[in-house]
């Protein structure tokens, strides 16, 4: 990814690699820290303080093992999967303590409505799911990586993705169905 | 991407809605910042303007080192064709101590850079490695500018000086 400030995205790894560069770090986080937000907000249900935390763990991890990065991908999907396996451990660790998320969020929470349902609905939807569904869903239909894809990132096998893939969908037109978008009166 | 989909282009359209980017709180980046910053993945930026702007600052440093040097030689070489010196040239060799043109243009060349140090010196953002290698290369250049053919001893002496002084950033002090 080449922007008319700061360079490709090699230059600015080379630089961090050569030199530490801080304005190369900060070109590189204005740049995908964004996506990463969003993804890492999807990824953990909602809940921001979370997403905050899997993004500043997902940056570091990054960062220290940048010098082993390939380029066999794009640094924004590798950073992506390092922001999906930073969030997957932490839904184990809430699964595991048994505390659901207390403070669901979808951020900027717009109210457009398209095909009947407010954007918002879908958000809430999302995070509604059970985390399985949720990451094929949102790697599938929202980021759209492949079910061999998933499946890898995932350890799961295709099949396994497909049929997340089909309980969710069903799920959520279940759930848009029957319970119209509340925010119809805006 | 797999195209099994039994979504419909209403479903499709909708999850494309869905937008891509959220600006996460700055004390997020600052905490990334501050903690790569603590394990060594990145070094400080010398300034926050010249990081957001310019190069760092031994480059910066190194070339102002060498501008230095060259403009002592420069100086050095101009006088040999300038011939005499100028009253008040003298009047300063007297009060500044050298007796020689040579002399004075050195002394006032080495502080004109030791007053660039200094400043680098007093300012936190600066490492010691940066300051400590343009200190390296005056020296340098002042020992291999000692070895020129045709200077007057008191300059030789002063380049001399210049090349030994043990100076490191944390004494910041004056170089002649």
């Amino acid at each position: 990814m080449i922007t008319a400030s700061g360079g490709s995205d090699a230059d600015l790894v080379g630089r961090i690699l050569r030199d530490g560069d801080e304005l190369a770090f900060e070109i590189l986080y204005e740049r995908h820290a964004p996506a990463m937000f969003r993804f890492a907000l999807r990824v953990v249900g909602g809940v921001p303080s979370d997403a905050e935390d899997v993004l500043q763990e997902a940056w570091l991890r990054g960062m220290e093992r940048l010098g082993g990065f390939a380029w066999s991908s794009s640094l924004r999907t590798w950073f992506f999967g390092i922001t999906l396996n930073t969030g997957r451990e932490l839904l184990r660790r809430r699964s595991r303590s048994a505390n659901p998320p207390s403070e669901l969020s979808t951020g900027r929470e717009g109210r457009a409505r398209e095909g009947g349902f407010a954007r918002i609905d879908l958000e809430r939807v999302l995070v509604s799911l059970p985390d399985d569904w949720r990451l094929v869903l949102l790697l599938h239909d929202v980021e759209g990586y492949t079910h061999e894809e998933i499946a890898a990132c995932l350890k799961i096998q295709p099949g396994t993705s497909r049929s997340r893939l089909s309980r969710a969908r069903a799920r959520i037109r279940e759930i848009l169905t029957t319970e119209p978008a509340k925010e119809s009166t805006t | 991407m797999t195209h099994d989909d039994d979504l419909s282009p209403q479903e499709r359209q909708l999850l494309d809605s869905l937008p891509g980017d959220l600006d996460p709180p700055d004390r997020v980046r600052e905490r990334v910042r501050e903690e790569l910053l603590h394990r060594g993945v990145l070094r400080p930026a010398s300034r926050k303007g010249w990081a957001r702007t310019g190069p760092r600052v031994f480059p910066w440093a190194a070339a102002a080192a060498v501008l230095a040097c060259v403009f002592l030689a420069g100086m050095i070489a101009g006088s040999r064709w300038a011939g005499p010196p100028v009253r008040t040239e003298v009047a300063a060799s007297t009060v500044l101590g050298p007796k020689t043109v040579d002399g004075v243009r050195v002394q006032a060349a080495g502080s004109e850079y030791a007053a660039v140090i200094q400043a680098l010196a007093e300012d936190p953002e600066v490492s010691r490695e940066d300051l400590t290698a343009a200190l390296a290369t005056l020296r340098a250049a002042a020992g291999q500018m000692s070895e020129a053919p045709g200077l007057d001893p008191e300059t030789v002496s002063l380049l001399r000086r210049l090349r030994e002084q043990d100076l490191y950033p944390e004494e910041r002090t004056g170089l002649l």
